[in-house]
This record gives C-alpha cells, sequence and structure tokens, in this order.
C-alpha cells in the first residue's frame, strides 16, 4: 500500500479523506494548511500527495510549486470544488483530478489507480 | 524788418484765417479763407493753392485771377523734387530775366505774369504742396514780404494737415463702426476712459438693453458673474482690466445677467486700441454668446456620465456574478462534500457491521453542524434575494432590546463562545418599535461575528445606550479587525475583507450586507470601524424608538 499526505484546510474534508484511505490499507497522514505540509515533508517522503487548491495562506497551487523547488516532484491529486480544477490540474501535472462533492468509492478508485500504475 | 502796416495787415489776416480754419468744413473752405489771408496781408491781386497729389504731381485747388489755359499749361510745374526736405522759397522778380523759366516764357507772358513766388507748404519740414503769388509787373521782394509769405505757408501747410488727419480720424471711426456692424457677433467699442462710443445690434441683444453711448462704462451688462457664480464688480471686468492694463484679455468666461434675468454666458475678446505714438485712445471688445455652446456640453458630459455610470453598473453586477459563483462554489462544494461524505462513510460502516465508535460520533456531529450551517447559508442567500427584490417586508411590534440582548448572549455562550461577554446597559427603559426576528436576526450577526473574529480575546464589550431618538447597541471585539479602507467591503454582499479570509474564519459575508439593510430598514443605522488589522473591531448600531417608519 502507498504513503499519502493530505492537504486540505476544511477539518471535516480532511477526516473523511484521512479515515476513508486509511480503512483503505493506506499510510495517510494529513495538513491542515501548504506551510504545514511543506514541513512534514522534510521529514518524510509519501508516494502520493492530495491537494486541495483553495485555501488560505499559501494556495494550493503555490504549495506544489514550492515542494518541487524543494525535492523531487510527488506525484499528485487535486481535490477541489473549484469550476476550474480540471485546468489547474493539467496545469500543475496532476495524474487526476478530485472534484468536491465526490464519492468515497471514486476516491478510493482514483487514489488506487494513482498508486499502482 | 517788417514795416508796421505790413505787419499789422498780416497778424489781422492771420487772426482772420486761424479762425475761419477752425470752422471749415472741408479743404476747400480752407483754401478761399487762405487765397483770402494772402491778399489781405500781402497786397497780391493773383495767388493760387496747388497740393501734390497722390502721383506726387502739382495740382491747383485754389487760385483768383488765373485762366482755365494757364492753369493746364504750367500745372505740374514745380521747382522743388517731390521729395525735398524743408524746401526753401523760390523768387522770381523777373519772369522775363530768369532762365529757369525760359520754357514757360510765352505762357507766362499770355497770362501777363511778370513776377512770380514758389512759397512751399510743408508739415513736418515734408512738401506737400505751394502756393504762389503773381505780379503784373516785375517786383523786387522785400524780406518782410518773404517772411509773411513764408509764415502763411506754415500755417496754411498746418491746417491741411489738421484737417487731412481730422478727416483720417473720421474715416478710421466710419470704418470702425462699419467693421463692428458687419461682425455678425456681438461688439463694442470705447474709448480710453472706458466710456462706450458705439456698440452693434447683437450687443445690445446680448446685454438686454441698450448702453447710453458716451456715458456707460466698459461693459454694457450690469450684473457680470464668474461661472462659479461669484459677481464680478463692474469695474473689474474684463474690458475696464484690458483698458487699466493696456493688454488684450484672452481664456476669460464670463456669465452675464440681462435685465429680464436670463443669463448668458461669454467669452469676450477685449483688445486695447493704440495710436501710432503708442498712446491708448480705446478698446474694441467682441463677446462671443457659448450659453448654447455650453449647455450642448453640460447635456453631452451628462449623458456620458449616465453611460459611465450604467457601465460601471453592468461591469459590477457581471462581477458580483463571478464573485457569488466563485464564493458559492468554495462555500456550498466543501459542506456539501463533507455532508456527502460524512453520510457514505457512516453507510458503509453500518454495512459492514463495524461502527468505530470515534468516527460513528465525529461524523454523526458533523452530519448535524454542517447541515445546521448550510441551512444558515441557505437563509443569507434567500434573505439577500429578497432585500434585492424587496420582497422582504417587517413586523413590527413593542420589543425589549435588552432582553433580547442577554438572551443571544446566552445562545452564545451554549453554543461555545470562549469569550466573557461584558455588557453594560446604560438604560432600564430598552422598549422600542421592531421586528424581534429580525432584530434578533442583526444583534444575533454582530455578536457571532464579535466572537467568530476574536478566537484569542478574553472579553467581548456590548454596550446600550438610549438617547432623545432612540437607542444604540455597540459591540467591542479584541478580534482580528481591519484595515480602516476595507470599512465600505464589509457592507457589500460577498465582500470578505483579505485578513477574514485569511484567517479562516468561516463565512460568505452576508451577514453584516443583511444586517445594516434590516437596519436600515427599521430607520437605523449600522456602522463598523477598527483601528487596524489585529486590532479589533468596533459595530454600531442605532434604532429609533419609533420603529420602522419613523422617517
Amino acid at each position: 500500500m502507498a504513503s499519502i499526505l493530505v492537504v486540505e484546510d476544511e477539518a471535516l474534508i480532511r477526516h473523511l479523506v484521512v479515515d476513508t484511505l486509511t480503512d483503505e490499507g493506506h499510510k495517510v497522514i494529513a495538513a491542515p494548511s501548504g506551510e504545514d505540509a511543506l514541513t512534514q515533508l522534510e521529514t518524510q517522503t509519501p508516494d502520493l500527495l492530495i491537494v486541495d487548491l483553495r485555501m488560505p495562506g499559501m494556495s494550493g497551487q503555490e504549495f506544489v510549486r514550492r515542494q518541487r523547488e524543494r525535492g523531487d516532484p510527488i506525484p499528485m491529486v487535486v481535490l477541489s470544488g473549484s469550476s476550474e480544477a480540471k485546468q489547474v490540474g493539467r496545469e500543475l501535472g496532476a495524474i487526476a483530478v478530485v472534484h468536491k462533492p465526490f464519492d468515497l468509492d471514486e476516491l478510493i478508485r482514483i487514489v488506487g489507480r494513482a498508486t499502482t500504475g | 524788418m517788417v514795416t508796421t502796416s505790413l505787419a499789422i495787415g498780416a497778424l489781422q489776416a492771420l487772426h482772420t484765417f486761424s479762425r475761419s480754419v477752425a470752422i471749415a468744413r472741408s479743404l476747400d473752405e480752407i483754401f478761399d479763407a487762405s487765397l483770402a489771408c494772402v491778399a489781405d496781408s500781402l497786397r497780391v491781386e493773383r495767388s493760387s493753392i496747388l497740393l501734390l497729389d497722390g502721383a506726387d504731381v502739382m495740382r491747383f485747388r485754389a487760385w483768383t485771377g488765373l485762366s482755365a489755359e494757364y492753369r493746364t499749361a504750367v500745372e505740374g510745374h514745380s521747382p522743388w523734387a517731390p521729395d525735398t526736405l524743408n524746401p526753401e522759397s523760390v523768387l522770381v522778380p523777373s519772369t522775363s530775366s530768369d532762365p529757369s523759366l525760359t520754357e514757360l516764357r510765352p505762357v507766362l507772358d499770355a497770362e501777363r505774369i511778370k513776377s512770380v513766388a514758389f512759397i512751399p507748404l510743408t508739415t513736418s519740414g515734408r512738401l506737400i504742396g505751394k502756393f504762389m503769388l503773381y505780379y503784373d509787373a516785375p517786383h523786387e521782394f522785400t524780406d518782410d514780404e518773404v517772411l509773411v509769405a513764408e509764415v502763411l505757408g506754415t500755417h496754411i501747410g498746418l491746417a491741411v494737415d489738421r484737417y487731412r488727419s481730422s478727416e483720417s480720424a473720421a474715416l478710421n471711426e466710419q470704418r470702425q463702426r462699419a467693421l463692428v456692424d458687419s461682425m455678425g457677433v456681438a461688439a463694442y467699442v470705447t474709448d480710453e476712459a472706458g466710456v462706450i462710443t458705439y456698440f452693434n445690434e447683437e450687443a445690445a441683444a446680448l446685454w438686454g438693453r441698450r448702453p447710453v453711448v458716451g456715458r456707460d462704462l466698459w461693459c454694457g451688462s450690469w450684473a457680470m458673474f464668474r461661472p462659479d457664480g461669484e459677481r464680478i464688480p463692474h469695474d473689474q471686468c474684463p474690458m475696464a482690466i484690458a483698458l487699466k492694463e493696456g493688454r488684450p484679455i484672452r481664456d476669460v468666461e464670463i456669465v452675464a445677467e440681462r435685465p429680464d434675468g436670463e443669463r448668458a454666458h461669454i467669452l469676450p475678446f477685449p483688445t486695447p486700441l493704440f495710436d501710432s505714438t503708442g498712446r491708448l485712445i480705446g478698446a474694441i471688445n467682441v463677446m462671443v454668446d457659448i450659453t448654447e455652446r455650453q449647455r450642448t456640453e453640460a447635456e453631452r458630459h451628462e449623458l456620458l456620465k449616465a453611460e459611465r455610470v450604467a457601465r460601471a453598473q453592468a461591469e459590477a453586477a457581471v462581477r458580483a456574478r463571478d464573485e457569488f459563483l466563485s464564493i458559492a462554489s468554495h462555500e456550498l462544494r466543501n459542506p456539501v462534500a463533507g455532508l456527502r461524505g460524512a453520510a457514505q462513510l457512516l453507510q458503509r460502516m453500518l454495512r459492514r457491521g463495524d461502527p468505530k465508535p470515534g468516527q460513528v460520533e465525529r461524523y454523526t456531529d458533523a452530519l448535524v453542524e454542517t447541515s445546521g450551517r448550510m441551512a444558515r447559508l441557505l437563509d443569507d442567500l434567500l434573505d439577500v434575494a429578497r432585500l434585492e427584490s424587496g420582497q422582504l417586508s417587517l413586523h413590527p411590534e413593542e420589543t425589549d432590546v435588552l432582553a433580547m440582548l442577554r438572551s443571544v448572549i446566552d445562545e452564545c455562550r451554549t453554543q461555545g463562545a470562549t469569550q466573557k461577554f461584558d455588557l453594560i446597559a446604560e438604560t432600564r427603559s430598552a422598549t422600542i418599535l421592531a421586528d424581534p426576528l429580525r432584530l434578533r436576526q442583526i444583534v444575533a450577526n454582530l455578536l457571532d461575528n464579535a466572537v467568530k473574529y476574536s478566537p484569542n480575546a478574553d472579553e467581548i464589550c456590548v454596550t446600550l445606550r438610549r438617547n432623545a431618538q432612540g437607542l444604540t447597541l455597540e459591540v467591542l471585539d479584541h478580534g482580528i479587525g481591519f484595515p480602516p479602507e476595507a470599512t465600505d467591503q464589509l457592507f457589500v454582499p460577498f465582500g470578505r475583507t483579505a485578513n477574514a479570509r485569511s484567517a479562516n474564519v468561516p463565512g460568505m459575508g452576508l451577514g453584516l450586507h443583511i444586517s445594516r439593510e434590516l437596519a436600515e430598514m427599521h430607520g437605523g443605522t449600522l456602522r463598523a470601524s477598527s483601528p487596524g488589522e489585529g486590532l479589533g473591531a468596533r459595530m454600531i448600531l442605532t434604532l429609533p424608538t419609533a420603529g420602522p417608519n419613523a422617517n
């Protein structure tokens, strides 16, 4: 199974993603902001990032840019309710885009494909 | 030495001449007076006056005792070139022995002229003509005769010159009037003292009156103003200044009021006039009526402004819609995603028969909390829509604001507010006419905001005061505040400040907009202030005692 870092400011969504993917057997850690996520990445390198775009403080885009400045790019899935999520995801080189609101099954399927492919 | 009799005769003749010249209405009258004077003072029977014409040819202008044949034969003859300066008299005591007149001798003989004198007429030393003395017999000229003749020549020259310049002045004035009349725009002329000497019909029409020529000063209008409405004293009008300062005045706009009260916008062009020696002799003023142009420009300006406002409103509407979509998609999708995910997770656990206790509690709590948040959001959105379409109505009744305040504070405490509420009621009678549900909505919004925007503060200060008009409720927190320049933005729908967003305080930015609208529907006001980011915020709500229809 894969190690995953979830970057999401909305607590309920963050818990949902963590609990659901943990239940699937993944090793999941979470960060409520891009700043916090960058700190966590200093000590560990997960297999996959799940990133919200619209967050107070550092945006998802900014977080991804900084992560790539610091080390090898980590595969990434965008998790967003923005109507431009698809386009932003493509520009960032995301493996997939999960639109809010999403089905848990859909999340599990997309993450499964992203970590095994 | 002038003989006494000649001198007295000459003086008498000159005196008569001067008087005649003073009242002369034509050059011919001056010439007649000149010849009479010559005859009297020099006792000569025949004499003539010739002037240089435009082609510098000597032409007979007046004569006594000369035949037409003679005049035709000698016309044009002159002992001086036309440009001779200070020409001197030429005396011919005997024509038969003077070699310079050989060619003319037959003509002179036929006219029985045996002696002649050529006396030049000059002005400022310049030759303008001559007068001639003719004698039947050879004549020896005495010094006295020559002196008297030359004095006469000087006087005749002066008289001719004076007449000519007065004639040209009259001609100038005539030309000036013709010019003023034919301009087609209002124009008038004054003398050097500013006394109006002439005006055209257009000027009279513009002024709405006819100034008295020779009396009225500077401008025919009685009342003049600057475009900003300040009155211009008559002696400070552009024409008066042009005369006073001896320079043309331009780029000044004035408003002239006619006696009937109608006002005209005028661009005056006052220009002082000088004679050839540089002496100020008057001024001319042309006045362009720009009233119509001003009106058209003002109308065009209004149209442009209206168009700009309409476009700005349309752009603002588009921006507001985009902003709404952007905020709504974030503010609605997140809780919906949470609800949906929480419900699905609970469902999966139930289906598997493996409800993890911690998670069941977390997600059922989340369902309740989030669906409540969405219900409030929906209420706010509906309120905004109702306010915008004017479909929100109030149901006022006697309402005790202090009791309501206490109840809302209790509610905040039960919902987990960590701050202490410091309630100061400076009045005991806090009853006003208001819609209790809507008023509670306003008060709850103000207290909720104070709670959620000051998470690290210890207390929230709430003060209720009463004055003659009504009640004032002040809510003071020690939270994140806002930059003073963002004050207006707080009350715009979705107008959340940047620091509120980045502090991760949930909200769509509708509450204060709705509260202010509701306060104003009650006849009250809602204002906000903050010393700056991080320095807390103060909300001041005023409500009239008499309720929504107070105004």
